[in-house]
C-alpha cells in the first residue's frame, strides 16, 4: 500500500481485522488509513486494528487511528486496537491516551472476545 | 590467231622457200617452152629446174626439222642456181631481174643484216655473170650488176618493213580489243550489279548474270525486248520512256546519271533500285548502259543503322540519367549518413561540387532572427562570421528573395559573398533555394571557373540536389532537436544531487558521449528505503536517443515503486524483467545492477542482470569485483532466475558501480578495461567525490568517451561522535533519519527502548519540520546529534514558517516529544524553527 507500511485485512463474520506491519509515519499513515477504511464495509459491526507486528508509530499514525475511531463511531461500529504492552508502539498509544477513543488490547483474541461480548 | 612471231615461224619460211624454188623452176621451164632466142642452152636449164623442184620438195618435207641456217644455205644455193640459169640463158638484159625474188624473200623473212648478206651474195653472182658474159659498156655492167638488185631490194625491203609493222600493230590492237572485251564481258557478267545495255528505243542489247538473278529473267528472254515491259511496273513505264528520251536529247555527255526507280521482278515483287545510266555514242549509233542496284538490302541496312543510332542515343541518354542518378544517390547518401547538420554539410558540399563539376559550393542558411543569410558551410573551408548577406542582395540573396533557382554568367565581383567563390575565379554560378514547408530555409549555390559554364540542365540537377538537402536539413534539425530532448530527458531522469543518507556518502558522474553520438541509455539512481536501507541502481538500456531515454524513465519509476515496497532485490529485478518482457516492446533489453545497502547492518545485497560487476574496495586498497549473483539481462527471457548475494561492507568500505562506457575502449578487450579500473580504484582517494574524479581522469580519454559513461560510488560512512544530516523536506526522509539515528545511537551504547523513544521523538520533530517546509520553506531540514557524556542532544532545524501549536495532530507530536525526552525546547523564528531535545541515557548496560 505504501513504502513503509503494509495492511492485511481479514474478515471474521461481521468483524474486520486489519493487521498493519512496518512503520507508520507521515509517509505511510495516510495511505494505511485509507486502506483500512476501504476494507471496512458499513455492514460490519466491529474493526480490530492489529499493531502487533508494527515496528514504529508516531503522531501521524496516531492521528490516523483517531480519524478511524471517529468514522467507526459515526457508523455505530466499534473500534478495538491491539498493541503489545511495553513496546514502543504501545508506549506511544499510552502517551497520547488513545484508550479514551478506543480500547487497546494486548492480543487479537482479547480484542475479539471483548468485541463479541459487547455485541451480544 | 597466233602470235606475230609465229607468223614467221620456220615452217612458214620453209614452205615459202619451197614455193619460191618451184616458182623459179616454173619460170625456167616456161622460158624453154615459149619461143626464145637460140642462145639458150636448153638441156642444162631443164636440169636446173629439176634440181630446184627437188630442193623444194626436200625443204617442204623437212620443214619441221629445218633451222634458220639451213634456210640461209638453201637460199644461197637458190641464188647460185639462178646464176647458172642466167649463164645458160645467155646475155639477156632483163633476165637477172629474177634475182629480185631472192632478195625479196631475204628481206621479208630474215633480219636485216642477214638479208643484206644475201643481197651481197646475189651481187657477187651477178658480177661474176657479167664478167663472163662481158656486156658492151663496163659502166652499164657495173650499174646493172650492183644497182638493180640493190635499189630494188632496198625499196622492197622498206615497203615490206612498213607492211610488217602495220600488220603487227593491227594484230596487237585486235588482240587487246579482244582481251578488253573479254575482260569487260567477264566483269559485267560477274558484276554484283545488274548491267543492261539499251538501244535508243529502249530495247535490251545486253543482260548480265546479275540482271538474271535480280529479275528472274534469262538473258535470252530479255534480249531484244523493251526494258520497260520487262522490269518496270505499269505505272512507271511512261516515266521511263520520258527519261530515256530526255537523256537521248540532252546535249553533252551523259555519264553515271543516278536515278531512283521502283522495279518489279518476274514474280511480281517490287523493290527500290538505283540506276546509273551512261550514254555511249559510237559514230551515229547511240546506246545506253545502265547499272542497276537493288536498294532493298541497303534500305534495310539503313533502317538497321538508324535503329542502332537510336539505340546508342537511348543508351547515352540512359547513361547520362544513370550518372545523374548515381550522383544524386551520392548526395542523398551523404545527407543521410550524417546526423548533425554541420557534419552532413561538410560531407555533402564536396560531393555536390564533384557531381556537378564545379569549383566551389556553399550552403547559406536563413537566420530567422536577423532575417538574412549566413554562409553555414563552404568548400573554401570554415566560413567567416562576416559572410552574411541580406535577402535580395548579392547572388544568394536574390535566389532567396525570389525563391527560385537562378543561373548567372560573369557576375560582378561583389555579387559573391563567399570568399571561396571569389578565390576560385567563379564566372558561372547557379543557386537554388532550400525550401521546406514553403519557406526559404537557405540557399545552395555552386560556381565554376572558365571554361565551365553551367547550363539549364545543371540548374535542374542542383534543384534536385537542393530538394534532398532541404530534406536532410529538416532531418538534421529534427535530429538535433530530438537529441536535445533526449539529453534533457535523460538528465532529468538522473538525480541532480544525491540524497544525503545516514551512514552513506555517495557520488555520481554522468558523461555524455563525445559530440555527434546519440544520447545513450545509461542511468543510475539512489533510492532511500525503509529502515534506512538505500537502493543503488546502475543500468544500461540497449539503444540510443529518445527511445532509450523514455525507456530509462519507465524502468526508473517501476524500479522505484518496487524498491519502496521493500521487496527483496531479486524480487524487484524479477518484476522489472516481467514488466520489460510483457509490457514493453519485445526488442527492448537492458542490463541492470541493483544493490541494496543496509547501513545499520553494514552490508550490501545485490542482483546483477547482465551488467558489469560492481567493484568493492575496503581497507587500504584491497580491491575486488563482486562477481556473484550474475544473471541474464532484462528482457531476454520470460522467466529467468535472478539470484541475490550479500557481503559485509565494513565501515569505510566503498563500492563502485559503472557502465561499460568507462571500461570499453575500441580495439581493447574488456578485461583490460576492468584491470585498468581496478588499478585506478586502488590508487584513488578515499572520498567518493574525489574517487569519481580520479576514475574519470584516469580512464576517460581527453577527447571524450565514445559511449556514455555513468559512474556511482558510495561509502559505508564510519559513525562518529557527531550526527549531521540534511534531508529533503519530504515524508519519505523520515524513515532514513530514523534508521541513521538508530545506527548512531547503537554506537552510543543506548538501550533498545532508549533508541526507540529518542527516535520517535526525533521523528516528531522532523515531521513538524517537514510540515513547516511544506508551508513555504526551503525544502530541507537538518538533524544534528551530539553525545554529551551520558546525555544525547538532538537538534532539528527547519527553514520554514512556524505554525502555532494547536490541539490535534501537531499538538500530539509535541506532547510525544515532551513525554519521551527529558527536555524539549522549540524556538520559532522568521527563518525557521529549531527544536532542541535532550535525553539522559542509562545505557544498554542499565537494562
Amino acid at each position: 500500500v505504501s513504502d513503509l507500511a503494509r495492511v492485511e485485512v481479514e474478515e471474521r463474520d461481521d468483524v474486520v481485522i486489519a493487521r498493519v506491519e512496518g512503520e507508520l509515519d507521515l509517509s505511510s499513515s495516510p495511505s494505511a488509513g485509507e486502506a483500512i477504511e476501504a476494507a471496512l464495509p458499513s455492514s460490519a459491526h466491529g474493526l480490530i486494528v492489529d499493531f502487533s507486528a508494527l515496528e514504529f508509530l508516531d503522531s501521524s499514525g496516531v492521528s490516523m487511528l483517531f480519524r478511524l475511531a471517529r468514522r467507526v463511531t459515526d457508523h455505530r461500529q466499534q473500534l478495538h486496537v491491539v498493541a503489545p504492552d511495553g513496546d514502543a508502539v504501545g508506549r506511544v498509544l499510552e502517551i497520547v491516551k488513545f484508550e479514551r477513543a478506543a480500547p487497546v488490547h494486548a492480543t487479537v483474541d482479547d480484542a475479539l472476545r471483548t468485541l463479541r461480548a459487547a455485541l451480544d | 590467231v597466233n602470235d606475230l612471231p609465229e607468223l614467221f615461224d620456220l615452217r612458214l619460211k620453209a614452205r615459202s622457200m619451197a614455193f619460191l624454188f618451184v616458182a623459179g623452176a616454173g619460170v625456167g621451164c616456161l622460158t624453154l617452152v615459149l619461143p626464145h632466142s637460140s642462145d639458150v642452152n636448153e638441156p642444162p636449164i631443164w636440169g636446173l629446174a629439176a634440181l630446184a623442184v627437188a630442193l623444194a620438195a626436200i625443204v617442204h618435207r623437212q620443214a619441221d626439222r629445218l633451222s634458220e641456217w639451213h634456210l640461209h644455205l638453201m637460199l644461197a644455193i637458190g641464188t647460185l642456181i639462178l646464176t647458172f640459169a642466167n649463164y645458160w640463158v645467155g646475155t639477156t638484159v632483163f633476165y637477172p631481174v629474177i634475182y629480185t625474188w631472192v632478195v625479196l624473200y631475204a628481206f621479208y623473212f630474215f633480219e636485216l643484216p642477214l638479208a643484206l648478206a644475201h643481197l651481197g651474195w646475189v651481187g657477187a653472182n651477178y658480177f661474176v655473170l657479167l664478167l663472163i658474159q662481158q656486156p658492151a659498156s663496163p659502166v652499164v655492167r657495173w650499174v646493172l650488176a650492183i644497182g638493180t638488185p640493190a635499189v630494188a631490194g632496198l625499196l622492197i625491203s622498206r615497203l615490206l618493213a612498213n607492211l610488217r609493222q602495220g600488220s603487227q600493230r593491227a594484230l596487237e590492237q585486235a588482240r587487246e580489243l579482244r582481251e578488253s572485251e573479254a575482260r569487260t564481258g567477264r566483269i559485267l557478267e560477274t558484276a554484283h550489279d545488274a548491267f543492261v545495255i539499251l538501244d535508243p528505243h529502249g530495247r535490251v542489247h545486253a543482260w548480265n548474270a546479275a540482271a538474271e538473278d535480280m529479275f528472274g529473267i534469262r538473258a535470252r528472254e530479255a534480249l531484244g525486248r523493251l526494258l520497260a515491259d520487262l522490269v518496270f511496273p505499269a505505272e512507271g513505264r511512261d516515266a521511263h520512256h520520258e527519261r530515256r528520251r530526255e537523256l537521248l536529247a540532252r546535249p553533252g555527255p551523259v555519264s553515271g546519271e543516278r536515278i531512283d526507280v521502283q522495279l518489279v521482278r518476274r514474280d511480281g515483287t517490287r523493290f527500290p533500285a538505283e540506276a546509273a545510266v551512261s550514254r555511249i555514242e559510237e559514230g551515229d549509233s547511240v546506246l545506253f548502259a545502265a547499272f542497276l542496284r537493288d536498294l532493298s538490302a541497303e534500305r534495310h541496312r539503313d533502317d538497321e543503322r538508324a535503329a542502332l543510332y537510336r539505340e546508342q542515343a537511348a543508351r547515352r541518354e540512359a547513361e547520362q540519367v544513370a550518372e545523374m542518378v548515381s550522383g544524386m544517390q551520392l548526395l542523398v547518401d551523404a545527407a543521410l549518413a550524417h546526423t548533425t547538420l554541420d557534419g552532413m554539410l561538410g560531407e555533402l558540399l564536396p560531393r555536390v561540387r564533384a557531381v556537378m563539376g564545379a569549383d566551389a559550393a556553399a550552403v547559406l542558411l536563413t537566420d530567422e532572427e536577423e532575417g538574412d543569410l549566413v554562409v553555414r558551410a563552404s568548400t573554401g573551408g570554415r566560413p567567416e562570421e562576416s559572410a552574411r548577406v541580406a535577402f535580395g542582395q548579392g547572388f544568394a540573396g536574390r535566389v532567396a528573395s525570389a525563391g527560385r533557382p537562378q543561373l548567372v554568367h560573369d557576375p560582378p565581383p561583389n555579387d559573391l559573398v563567399d570568399p571561396a567563390f571569389r578565390e576560385a575565379g567563379v564566372a558561372s554560378v547557379v543557386g537554388v533555394p532550400l525550401l521546406a514547408d514553403g519557406e526559404v530555409k537557405g540557399v545552395i549555390k555552386v560556381g565554376a571557373a572558365p571554361p565551365r559554364r553551367f547550363s539549364e540542365e545543371d540548374l535542374a540537377m542542383l534543384r534536385l540536389a537542393a530538394d534532398r538537402v532541404a530534406l536532410a536539413l529538416d532531418h538534421a534539425r529534427l535530429y538535433e532537436r530530438e537529441h536535445r530532448i533526449a539529453e534533457t530527458l535523460q538528465r532529468s531522469l538522473l538525480p541532480d544531487h544525491l540524497p544525503q543518507l545516514p551512514g552513506l556518502t555517495a557520488a555520481a558522474r554522468y558523461l555524455p558521449a563525445a559530440a555527434e553520438a546519440e544520447v545513450g541509455g545509461d542511468w543510475f539512481d539512489v533510492i532511500p528505503m525503509a529502515a534506512g536501507r538505500v537502493g543503488l541502481v546502475m543500468g544500461d538500456v540497449a539503444g540510443k536517443g529518445l527511445t532509450a531515454a523514455s525507456m530509462v524513465g519507465r524502468l526508473r519509476s517501476a524500479l522505484r515503486a518496487y524498491a519502496l515496497e521493500d521487496h527483496a532485490p531479486a524480487v524487484v529485478v524479477d518484476r522489472l524483467n516481467r514488466l520489460l518482457w510483457t509490457e514493453l516492446e519485445e526488442s527492448e533489453m537492458a542490463t541492470l545492477l541493483y544493490v541494496v545497502f543496509d547501513p545499520v547492518e553494514g552490508s550490501v545485497r545485490w542482483v546483477n542482470a547482465g551488467h558489469l560487476p560492481p567493484l568493492m574496495v575496503v581497507g587500504d586498497g584491497l580491491v575486488h569485483f563482486l562477481e556473484g549473483a550474475r544473471g541474464v539481462p532484462l528482457g531476454v527471457m520470460p522467466f529467468p532466475t535472478f539470484e541475490e548475494e550479500g557481503i559485509e561492507l565494513a565501515q569505510g568500505g566503498r563500492i563502485v558501480l559503472y557502465t561499460d562506457g568507462l571500461v570499453e575502449r575500441p580495439g581493447a578487450v574488456i578485461d583490460a578495461g576492468l584491470s585498468a579500473l581496478a588499478e585506478a580504484v586502488r590508487s584513488a582517494p578515499e572520498d567518493v567525490e574525489e574517487l569519481c574524479d580520479h576514475l574519470l581522469g584516469e580512464l576517460v580519454p581527453a577527447a571524450g568517451a565514445g559511449d556514455d559513461v555513468a559512474l556511482l560510488a558510495f561509502c559505508n560512512e564510519p559513525v562518529g561522535e557527531h550526527f549531521d544530516v540534511e534531508m529533503p523536506a519530504a515524508p519519505e526522509s523520515l524513515a532514513s533519519v530514523r534508521a541513521m539515528l538508530r545506527r548512531w545511537l547503537q554506537q552510543a551504547d543506548s538501550s533498545e527502548q532508549e533508541i526507540a523513544e529518542i527516535t520517535t521523538a526525533c521523528g516528531e520533530a522532523c515531521t513538524n519540520a517537514i510540515e513547516h517546509a511544506g508551508a513555504g520553506g526551503s525544502g530541507s531540514f537538518e538533524v544534528e546529534g551530539r553525545l554529551d557524556g551520558a546525555a544525547v542532544d538532538i537538534l532539528v532545524r527547519d527553514f520554514g514558517s512556524w505554525r502555532p501549536v494547536r490541539e490535534g495532530d501537531q499538538g500530539r507530536g509535541l506532547s510525544l516529544m515532551r513525554a519521551l525526552m527529558d527536555d524539549v525546547a522549540v524556538s520559532p523564528s522568521a527563518e525557521g524553527t529549531t527544536v532542541r531535545m535532550r535525553r539522559l541515557l542509562n545505557g544498554a548496560s542499565a537494562e
